[in-house]
């Protein structure tokens, strides 16, 4: 069984992944080798920009594993995607040092600016790599774990569980704008100088975030197949269509959906990690309820259930939101709201159904043995 | 146009709603678990609970009552099915047939009154999964198969084996689980349904395909509702075939208003009339009994 063997089948997700392979040869080198002057470079900003729009794909990859596979409709993702960005966050922090406004060897500004003397616990030990990366999985993972085992032992499905987890990404927001938080109040984290000892203005530096935001959507979107394919993602798709009967053919209905639950939400926070080196900035704006819904609508876009389609969504929908709140500030509310609209009304599979029925309609109608053939 | 996206529909299904029994069985579970004689019972792994059949019965339920606001659904009940037994259950709508089987399989918990598979097993300390485990199979009224799977992939999933989460993810299918699929493919005549969506099926098919899922589990004791409802009488012969040819390696309870069907399978009746059983004997003895007559053949 090689690597790609969960790819079988998902013509979509070969195709996806070819083209972020191309764009991860070609954007590199449109940056780094054509030089400044000519039609065909790229600046940074793009390159940083599509790097962005790689790790939101990968966040939405995350939410259509437990929204279109396993039936849970999470409008809080956000809040993971946003705590693995804070510890990201805060080992950047760390790396700043003494070249701070105030120059405080260890303390990052604003805790100097509140008159804290020393670093907090929780902030122990941040200035290495491998304890923040650690707590990028482990910190959103944690969260999931309890959240989801008193969610769903306690049989919590539907509109209620979407209200909660709507809630929990809030409560997290008001709690993260404290400044006895720890985390920077409503300012959040930034001014962020170097990762791993590499200058983050650099155009180097950017490009290697954006090939490692590119390589992370790749093992996550193999990683979600690899489960999906298996017997495992069956009983997930089994649950979102008729959990009683699951539980009466003998699966723990509710391990199934913790298990799936936490993984997808420490997809959610390496999203998040790889954001904000990036974006240069991770603030409890972060955790806004509104967050989470939009990316609901990148993955119902894109089309639920396919996985790939998220993908697409999550870009698609991004692009528009920078080239309309560019050219019309006011207007990206209502075209979010009324892509929704449209796209529930007209494409309810997404972007991808409507590849599917293209395809389906160019190709001839497939003969009996074919279709039982394709187990 | 195409149908609106499920999300919504979902979304106000009503037996998602939050299930406030389940707090309520925990901390009745939390009670029990907390009696003097029984402190130890949550280190007991399902798979070591051993049946006992040794006295005859399979299925003991005696005493049992539930009642749903205030309507006594199971009153009393007293009820024993002999291993190896095809047993049918007849009675009028409401005589709580379906909520027997319901609190047999552990989705609805009783009030009062006890229930053991085997000697020593006491369900009622079991949840539905275990239940499904140690080997109680159901097919329910309203045939639930999963529809966006095809119809091999759904025997699949209900093959016996370890369902806990990380066997499950790393589960391959062995020659000898694929020829047990086939077989019981061929068992109940969808061999060449195999590839196809179990939505694309006919309602017959669906019952049956529900029956191949039963066998799969490979039960003890399979509870079996209504498994004629809809289908033409061809088809009610090859399921009297079917569960006939089940007795005697498998305990099986068939809850059936078609009497025809039960006449053709049954070699004992219970009657259920308003929670609790009013006649058991042949289908002879209970037709002729005048109370049955009264409440249930004679409409």
């Amino acid at each position: 069984m090689g690597p790609l063997t969960p790819l079988r089948g998902d013509s979509g997700g070969q195709a996806m992944l070819g083209v972020l392979l191309l764009v991860a040869i070609v954007v590199p080198v449109l940056n780094l080798v054509v030089p400044e002057g000519s039609p065909w470079h790229m600046s940074t900003y793009t390159v940083t920009l599509l790097g962005k729009y790689l790790t939101y794909a990968l966040l939405a990859v995350a939410v259509d594993l437990v929204w279109g596979h396993l039936g849970i409709l999470s409008l809080g993702h956000g809040a993971f995607f946003a705590l693995g960005g804070y510890a990201m966050g805060m080992y950047l922090m760390r790396q700043i040092g003494d070249r701070g406004v105030y120059g405080d060897p260890v303390l990052p500004d604003f805790m100097v600016f509140l008159n804290w003397q020393e670093l907090p616990w929780f902030w122990q030990g941040f200035d290495m790599f491998w304890l923040a990366a650690l707590m990028v999985v482990l910190v959103p993972g944690v969260l999931a774990l309890v959240f989801g085992w008193l969610a769903f032992r306690s049989r919590v499905t539907g509109v209620y569980l979407s209200i909660i987890t709507q809630a929990l990404t809030y409560a997290l927001m008001l709690a993260f704008f404290r400044n006895e938080m720890g985390f920077g109040g409503n300012n959040g984290l930034t001014d962020f100088k170097d990762m791993l000892g590499f200058d983050l203005q650099a155009s180097s530096t950017r490009v290697a975030l954006f090939l490692a935001s590119a390589l992370a959507l790749a093992l996550g979107y193999l990683a979600c197949r690899w489960i999906l394919s298996s017997r495992l993602g069956r009983v997930a798709v089994a649950i979102r269509d008729a959990e009683a009967r699951t539980r009466f053919i003998g699966y723990r209905v509710d391990r199934v959906k913790l298990a799936i639950w936490t993984f997808s939400a420490m997809l959610a926070g390496i999203a998040g990690a790889l954001y904000v080196p990036q974006v240069g900035i991770i603030n409890p704006g972060e955790f806004s309820p509104l967050n989470s819904i939009e990316l609901v609508v990148w993955v119902a876009v894109g089309g639920r259930a396919t996985l790939y389609g998220a993908v697409i969504g999550a870009i698609v929908v991004n692009y528009g939101k920078t080239y309309l709140t560019g050219a019309f500030p006011e207007a990206w509310l209502f075209a979010l709201g009324g892509l929704f609209v449209l796209v529930t009304l007209f494409l309810p599979q997404g972007i991808a159904g409507l590849f599917q029925r293209l395809g389906r309609r160019k190709a001839a109608p497939p003969s009996p043995e074919q279709a039982g053939e394709a187990t | 146009m195409s149908p609106p996206m499920h999300t919504e529909r979902d979304l106000l299904r009503r037996d998602r709603a939050f299930d406030f029994s389940a707090q309520q069985q925990a901390w009745l579970q939390f009670k029990e678990s907390m009696r003097r004689d029984r402190t130890f019972d949550f280190m007991i792994n399902v798979k070591d609970l051993e049946l006992d059949v040794s006295h005859g019965p399979i299925l003991y339920i005696e005493d049992l009552s539930v009642s749903f606001d205030g309507f006594k659904a199971i009153d009393r009940l007293n009820f024993y099915v002999d291993a190896g037994e095809l047993r049918c259950v007849i009675g009028p709508n409401g005589a709580g047939k379906t909520t027997m089987m319901d609190i047999i399989t552990g989705k609805t918990r009783p009030d009062a009154g006890s229930l053991y598979f085997g000697q020593k097993i006491d369900l009622l300390r079991l949840s539905e999964p275990e239940i499904a485990e140690i080997g109680i199979g159901r097919k329910f009224q309203k045939p639930t198969v999963f529809e966006h799977h095809r119809v091999f992939e759904n025997l699949e999933l209900a093959m016996a084996g370890d369902k806990r989460v990380f066997p499950t993810l790393l589960a391959r299918l062995s020659g000898a689980q694929r020829d047990r699929i086939d077989e019981v493919l061929n068992i109940i005549g969808l061999a060449e349904q195999a590839g196809r969506d179990a939505g694309s099926l006919s309602h017959g098919q669906k019952q049956w395909l529900e029956i191949g899922m039963l066998l799969m589990q490979d039960p003890l004791l399979l509870l079996v509702d209504e498994p004629v409802a809809g289908m033409t009488h061809q088809e009610m012969d090859r399921t009297a075939e079917l569960l006939l040819s089940l007795q005697g390696k498998h305990s099986v309870v068939v809850v059936e208003h078609d009497m025809d069907f039960v006449r053709s399978i049954a070699r004992r009746v219970t009657v259920l009339h308003q929670g609790a059983v009013l006649a058991e004997g042949s289908m002879d003895q209970v037709q002729n009994d005048p109370r049955v007559v009264e409440v249930y053949l004679g409409e």
